[in-house]
């Protein structure tokens, strides 16, 4: 019974494999726009979370592609979590059965895996059917669509918002300890800041590494302003180890600054929006945080009602790379080769709706963050302003630094090693832990 | 001769329909995953539906039993033993006797007591998390309150003291069940032997040591099955409090070949994992299955 | 004499004591959570021992809203009620036939269903989400109401074949000459019996159908089917910084669980004990 089955099941899959190949064989159709959708279901697995800001904006969008093509309907899979997020992500992914149509990620060696199994649409022949569409994209979120350092030509999926790491500050604060804003350049300028502030009895930042990409973010902050952008690639490919002598140095300004408690009283007590409620309430002079925080909802907050505060870039450890910076691509959205040809269509059709003018120009004013797209909005609050005009200067950015590295498993072992040096650790035992990790997993 | 045999296939027929069923689905969702597992444990797989499996053989066993990772998370689950021995099984033995004594209000402490257990486990792990914050947190204000701010320290993000905050927490709601299974068995003592034994003046701490807990002895048996059983698949109130973090220093077993199989992609580390705490399970069950067996022949 | 009526009066003081402190734990982090379930968060902040300065109603209103709280509550019922009943129904037979009929094939399958217990859930997760996707069940309640099943069938069998057991065979020879088949037997016979089993059964069957995570998780993409340790996750998520409405969640998702057990508790304490005795 079981062979049976299982015979049924096999010619099933290889008439289902050999059709798409026929067909890819014959002629893709590439022109999406122009097709017949008859009830066509996408799934598309995200972040989003409908208590943000964001999240009825990114509602409004799926209503309004399901309007325009009834033919289409979008299931959406919304779990904001990060860690929840990725093990759903991964349960899915991990047969092509269960795989969304469309899924939410940041680039890096966990989308490469799945380019690398040819499981991602490669957008290229699409922007060659639509020759204006690729033109709708800036520079911000390139990296998290190209992948030809890890050897893949072509465009993966298209990039949507996008981010920099900065300095918010809060003006009250600063100005009552006498620091000038203007005079934070480097990091010795925003260390001895932190020295009169606690010397003061005040706070300097209160990280939430309790979500342990806070002191991740840092490290790749650091890295780039210290070795600029390129050591994203050197670590990536091992030529720089993670314990090695310029890793450790990076560790050690994040160590040092930890144990003067100018980071944070509780690191592992608050998490990421904890953090971000103390800074909000004036119980911290400084945040580190991506551009994400301008866009999030301040209503009511006095110090943003006063324009208290304010944006600053991160501050250079080495003068060289004072405009390199961590950001990039936000978020992207990569359709998935699930191998039906309706569904595939369906959903570059509904990545050309979501990063079409008019969507992004109103998703860009409910959600005044950075867009990786071309908008024409200047809706949009004062500090995401004074965070497009740092933004601007830069010149080189890169993400989240483990993800240049090959093994999918960087990001969280570098991200755990790091949480250490909240529990005591020292410079060479970051640097151990990680390295011994990776021979581990080898 | 015949007849018999027709009517033994009969009831064979009717006793297989009345397992099959359940046969089934054990046999899908349960043992046809494990048999997967097993198979991922011997090869390396990065999860992705189409990417290569490729055989290593014991690599992965080898490698987790060299782990340190794993065996701070088996350190962990120690600790969840250690506490289910030492804090929960007097606890619960203490609150059967109260509650099966003569006092008034027995009936709403029993059901007080038992309370917790009904809660469901996010919900209970989600209170804990926020009553135990070291900044806000009821714990914390109280230390304040008494003068002893020094105190204050992250219970949740300090190794070995945020797996006991679990652990305690694990007690919380649990005492109230494991309080029943005690009451059952003392409940079960003849009058005749509680008569017998105050004639013989022994009353208070010396009843409960000589008379009481002897005779209750089949019931710490079951408290140790479920016990040892649970504390080595101990997953959702930990998930639900610290993650298994920081640094996987509050992570189980369980937590570990989660997280190891979908954040890290480790599929085959984690199937090693899986196959390690099923066999290590059985094994200790069937144990313990083998000592009350003997202990009931006595 | 008096110094007998003193040592247990203090004896007795003490008992009171000690039970009165342990209830005192007992409820205090509820009572807790129910009060600052109407703060704001710069209230929360300043401590929670408190009570609120301003008592904040809103909070329900707005975990309702956003979380959606009451439908995942509903949902969570329809699911936990739908597992119990199929559990029982499934598991009944089975230990029935395990624990009267001798034919040697129903040892494995004993062992085949005690092995279950032992099995780490997380494991299955990626065979069970191909299975699902593979019969194209996603969102589908029955399948995870399955799966519940299939995880609660080992406990459910281990106590009612054990329970069976321990009844007298007098009872099953003294129907099967009124001519009562096996059916028959277990329905009208032992099902009453086993009162106290199936009750200790469908609490603990219903408590894990009730808050499951992992297998919502996965399986139940579509957030009108959300359960509620599902809806609560989504809820203290990353961005969502307001503690007030959390705490009302949590409080609104205990009290179907509290109200059931007022109701039922006396059955609920009643079955564990048997459950307990037998097993």
């Amino acid at each position: 019974m079981k062979k049976k089955l299982l015979a049924a099941m096999l010619t099933l899959a290889m008439t289902a494999s050999m059709g798409t190949m026929v067909y890819a064989e014959d002629a893709v159709d590439y022109d999406v726009e122009n097709r017949e959708y008859n009830d066509v279901t996408i799934t598309l697995h995200t972040r989003w979370d409908e208590a943000d800001t964001s999240g009825p904006l990114y509602k409004a969008i799926v209503e309004g592609f399901m309007e325009k093509y009834p033919g289409i309907t979008v299931e959406t899979i919304a779990i904001p979590t990060e860690s929840e997020w990725l093990n759903s992500e991964s349960v899915l992914m991990s047969d092509p059965a269960s795989m969304p149509n469309v899924i939410v990620e940041y680039g890096g060696s966990r989308v490469a895996g799945y380019v690398e199994q040819n499981l991602v649409v490669n957008m290229d022949p699409y922007f060659e059917q639509y020759p204006e569409w690729p033109d709708r994209f800036n520079a911000l979120g390139t990296s998290m669509v190209d992948f030809t350092n890890y050897g893949y030509e072509g465009t993966y999926g298209v990039p949507f918002t996008a981010y920099e790491v900065m300095l918010f500050y809060n003006e009250d604060i600063l100005n009552e300890n006498g620091i000038d804003p203007a005079s934070l350049q480097s990091w010795d300028d925003l260390m001895a800041a932190c020295e009169t502030l606690k010397a003061n009895g005040v706070q300097p930042f209160e990280m939430g590494e309790k979500d342990d990409y806070r002191f991740g973010h840092l490290h790749s902050a650091l890295n780039y302003k210290t070795y600029g952008c390129d050591m994203a690639e050197k670590l990536g490919s091992r030529e720089v180890l993670y314990d090695g002598e310029e890793q450790t140095a990076v560790y050690q300004m994040i160590i040092d600054a930890a144990d003067k408690g100018y980071l944070g009283t509780n690191l592992l007590g608050i998490d990421d929006g904890q953090e971000r409620s103390l800074f909000n309430t004036g119980k911290a002079a400084f945040l580190f945080m991506g551009t994400w925080f301008c866009a999030e909802d301040h209503s009511g907050l006095e110090l943003f009602d006063n324009q208290k505060i304010h944006a600053l870039r991160m501050p250079y450890v080495n003068e060289e790379y004072k405009y390199h910076d961590m950001g990039g691509g936000n978020e992207a959205y990569y359709a998935i080769d699930t191998g039906d040809a309706d569904e595939v269509a369906a959903s570059v059709l509904f990545l050309k709706y979501l990063t079409s003018e008019e969507v992004c120009n109103t998703f860009a004013a409910g959600y005044p963050a950075p867009m990786s797209v071309n908008v024409t909005t200047d809706a949009g609050n004062y500090l995401s302003q004074e965070a497009a005009a740092v933004i601007a200067e830069t010149t080189d950015v890169r993400g989240d630094i483990e993800n240049y590295d090959t093994a999918t498993h960087m990001i969280n072992t570098v991200r755990q090693a790091l949480q250490g040096i909240a529990m005591g650790s020292s410079a060479e035992e970051v640097g151990q832990t990680i390295v011994d990790l990776i021979a581990e997993y080898e | 001769m015949f007849f018999k045999s027709k009517v033994y296939r009969k009831s064979l027929l009717k006793s297989l329909l009345f397992v099959l069923p359940g046969v089934i689905l054990t046999v899908v969702f349960v043992i046809y995953p494990v048999i997967n597992t097993f198979w991922l444990s011997l090869n390396k797989w990065n999860g992705i539906g189409g990417a290569p499996v490729t055989w290593v053989g014991l690599e992965n066993y080898i490698k987790t039993l060299t782990s340190e990772k794993f065996w701070n998370s088996m350190l962990n689950a120690l600790y969840f033993t250690i506490g289910g021995f030492v804090v929960l099984m007097p606890i619960a033995f203490g609150l059967a006797l109260l509650v099966t004594s003569k006092m008034r209000g027995t009936k709403f402490f029993k059901a007080a007591y038992l309370m917790p257990v009904m809660l469901g486990t996010t919900a209970v792990g989600l209170m804990w998390t926020f009553l135990l914050n070291a900044d806000y947190g009821v714990l914390a204000q109280f230390l304040k309150f008494i003068g002893k701010p020094e105190w204050i320290i992250n219970w949740l993000a300090t190794p070995t003291v945020n797996i006991w905050c679990v652990v305690l927490v694990n007690e919380w709601m649990y005492a109230g069940y494991n309080m029943l299974i005690f009451a059952a068995g003392i409940v079960a003592i003849p009058d005749e032997v509680h008569d017998a034994a105050l004639l013989d003046g022994c009353t208070g701490l010396k009843k409960i040591i000589y008379i009481t807990v002897p005779l209750c002895k089949n019931m710490f048996m079951v408290f140790s099955v479920l016990c040892i059983t649970g504390c080595l698949k101990a997953f959702d109130i930990v998930w639900a409090m610290t993650n298994g973090g920081p640094m996987d220093s509050s992570a189980t077993p369980a937590i570990l070949l989660y997280t190891q199989g979908f954040q890290y992609k480790l599929m085959g580390r984690s199937g090693a994992i899986s196959i390690i705490l099923l066999v290590l399970g059985l094994v200790l069950s069937i144990f313990l299955n083998q000592v009350i067996f003997k202990q009931e022949d006595m | 004499m008096n110094k007998y009526i003193i040592k247990s009066g203090i004896k007795k003081g003490a008992q009171y004591f000690i039970a009165i402190f342990m209830a005192v734990v007992t409820f205090f982090p509820l009572i807790i959570t129910f009060i600052n379930s109407f703060k704001n968060n710069e209230q929360i902040l300043l401590g929670m021992f408190s009570l609120p300065e301003v008592w904040n109603f809103s909070n329900y209103p707005d975990a309702i809203r956003i979380a959606n709280a009451l439908k995942s509550i509903t949902n969570s019922l329809l699911v936990a009620v739908a597992t119990l009943i199929v559990t029982i129904v499934i598991a009944m037979p089975a230990a029935y036939a395990i624990a009267r009929k001798s034919f040697g094939y129903l040892k494995v399958v004993y062992i085949l269903f005690m092995a279950g217990v032992m099995v780490p859930v997380h494991c299955t997760l990626v065979s069970v989400s191909k299975i699902s996707s593979t019969l194209g069940s996603k969102n589908s309640y029955l399948f995870l109401v399955l799966i519940y099943t299939a995880f609660n069938l080992s406990q459910a069998i281990f106590l009612f074949s054990g329970y069976i057991s321990g009844l007298d065979r007098g009872l099953d020879e003294a129907a099967k000459i009124d001519g009562c088949g096996d059916l028959k037997l277990l329905t009208v016979i032992l099902l009453p019996i086993c009162k106290p089993i199936l009750a200790t059964e469908a609490i603990l069957v219903f408590i894990y159908g009730y808050s499951e995570l992992i297998f919502s998780l996965i399986l139940i993409t579509d957030s009108t089917k959300y359960t509620v340790s599902r809806a609560m996750l989504n809820f203290t998520a990353n961005y969502t910084t307001s503690y007030g409405p959390q705490f009302a969640f949590v409080i609104m998702s205990m009290i179907p669980m509290l109200i059931i057990y007022l109701i039922l508790h006396e059955k609920v304490e009643a079955g564990m004990l048997a459950g307990a005795v037998k097993g």
